[in-house]
């Protein structure tokens, strides 16, 4: 059985693979890429800048969270009920009676209220 | 049963009454002091008026001032010696070497009111000169029993401890542990010792209260102040007995935890 053979006739398609083929085809991106490249590379720096600067926000708000220790259970107090007496409520009693000069006081009054002068009007 | 019933509803109709007499005569005082200083302060106007214009008028109204004021000032005494009298019928010491200062309390009571009601016969500025000179001749007496009665209110109170420290004590005894330890026994040996000791000091306190020599006027802090060491040391050993019968009862008693 022969082998079939394609042949491309369309002198459209011929036309479009020598463009390819001669790299004719890209000659208007080429000239457009030259002719705008310091714009273009400019952009793709200010887009790298942005990208970095947004990276560089991120990671340090990760980092300056503030500190939270672990909350790590302490020991426990040992609480030992103190023994109670029925004397205790006595002594309170006892603690807290004053010795010293009683309330109410019997107040300084004038014991010679007259309408005689004294030295000290 | 009900004979119990009525004991209890006896009790507390009693201790009410006496409670509520004593902030009854603690509220007359008070109120009978703040009407004295602001009668007070009213008089030494009119007084100040008066000798600097001596007429008729201003007299008159420097007498009638006085009166006042004096009436206040007795009533606001005689409540103060009725107010110490509730407050040591309120301990329930049945301490009967307290009666004679409760006695005196009671004449120094009856005393001011009667010079509140004789201080309101007063007319004329004479009379006033007169009730003065009598009132500065007679008031010294009944006005020591005051002073008196602070230290037996002391006293009353000191005397209720102790009392209350024997019922404690009479209470503890069926719970201790028995037969007794030596160490026990010899704790409890102590006991009435110490018991004895503030009765002692007690009865000497309270039978110096009053002295022989009445005469001369008492300045209250310095009065007070005699008293104060006596009356700490009593505290001091009713502290040191309660302290002993605590330990007791922690640990050879059954108390409660």
């Amino acid at each position: 059985m022969d082998k079939q053979k394609f042949e491309i006739t369309n002198p459209e398609a011929i036309k479009l693979i020598s463009d390819v083929k001669s790299g004719q085809i890209f000659a208007p991106v080429i000239n457009f890429l030259k002719k705008y490249r310091w714009h273009i590379t400019s952009v793709l720096v200010l887009v790298s800048f942005l990208i970095a600067i947004t990276v560089g926000k991120y990671l340090s708000g990760s980092r300056n969270q503030p500190y939270t220790a672990p909350v790590i259970s302490g020991p426990t107090p040992t609480v030992t009920p103190s023994p109670r007496s029925s004397f205790d409520s006595l002594k309170k009693a006892l603690v807290d009676f004053s010795t010293v000069m009683p309330e109410p006081a019997i107040p300084p009054v004038d014991e010679q209220i007259s309408l005689e002068p004294v030295l000290s009007e | 049963m009900r004979s119990w019933i009525k004991l209890i509803v006896f009790l507390i109709i009693f201790f009410s009454a006496t409670t509520s007499a004593k902030a009854d005569s603690r509220s007359d005082y008070d109120f009978q002091l703040a009407t004295y200083r602001q009668n007070y302060i009213e008089f030494s106007l009119y007084k100040a008026d008066y000798l600097q214009n001596p007429t008729l008028d201003n007299q008159q109204r420097a007498i009638l001032s006085a009166k006042q004021t004096i009436q206040a000032r007795e009533l606001a005494k005689a409540a103060y010696a009725r107010y110490l009298i509730s407050s040591i019928a309120v301990q329930n010491s049945g301490y009967s070497a307290l009666d004679p200062i409760v006695i005196r309390l009671t004449n120094a009571s009856t005393y001011f009111e009667e010079q509140a009601r004789v201080s309101q016969q007063i007319i004329t500025a004479d009379d006033l000169k007169r009730y003065a000179l009598n009132y500065l001749n007679s008031y010294v007496i009944h006005q020591r029993s005051l002073y008196y009665g602070q230290i037996a209110n002391k006293i009353a109170t000191l005397v209720r401890f102790q009392i209350n420290t024997q019922d404690e004590m009479q209470a503890m005894v069926p719970r201790l542990s028995t037969p007794y330890s030596a160490p026990l026994q010899a704790r409890l040996d102590g006991i009435p010792t110490l018991v004895s000791q503030i009765n002692d000091k007690i009865n000497k306190v309270t039978s110096v209260i009053i002295p022989e020599d009445e005469s001369g006027l008492i300045i209250q802090a310095n009065f007070f102040e005699l008293y104060s060491s006596s009356l700490e040391e009593i505290k001091n050993m009713q502290l040191k007995l309660v302290d002993q019968l605590r330990d007791i009862d922690l640990n050879y008693g059954q108390a409660k935890i």
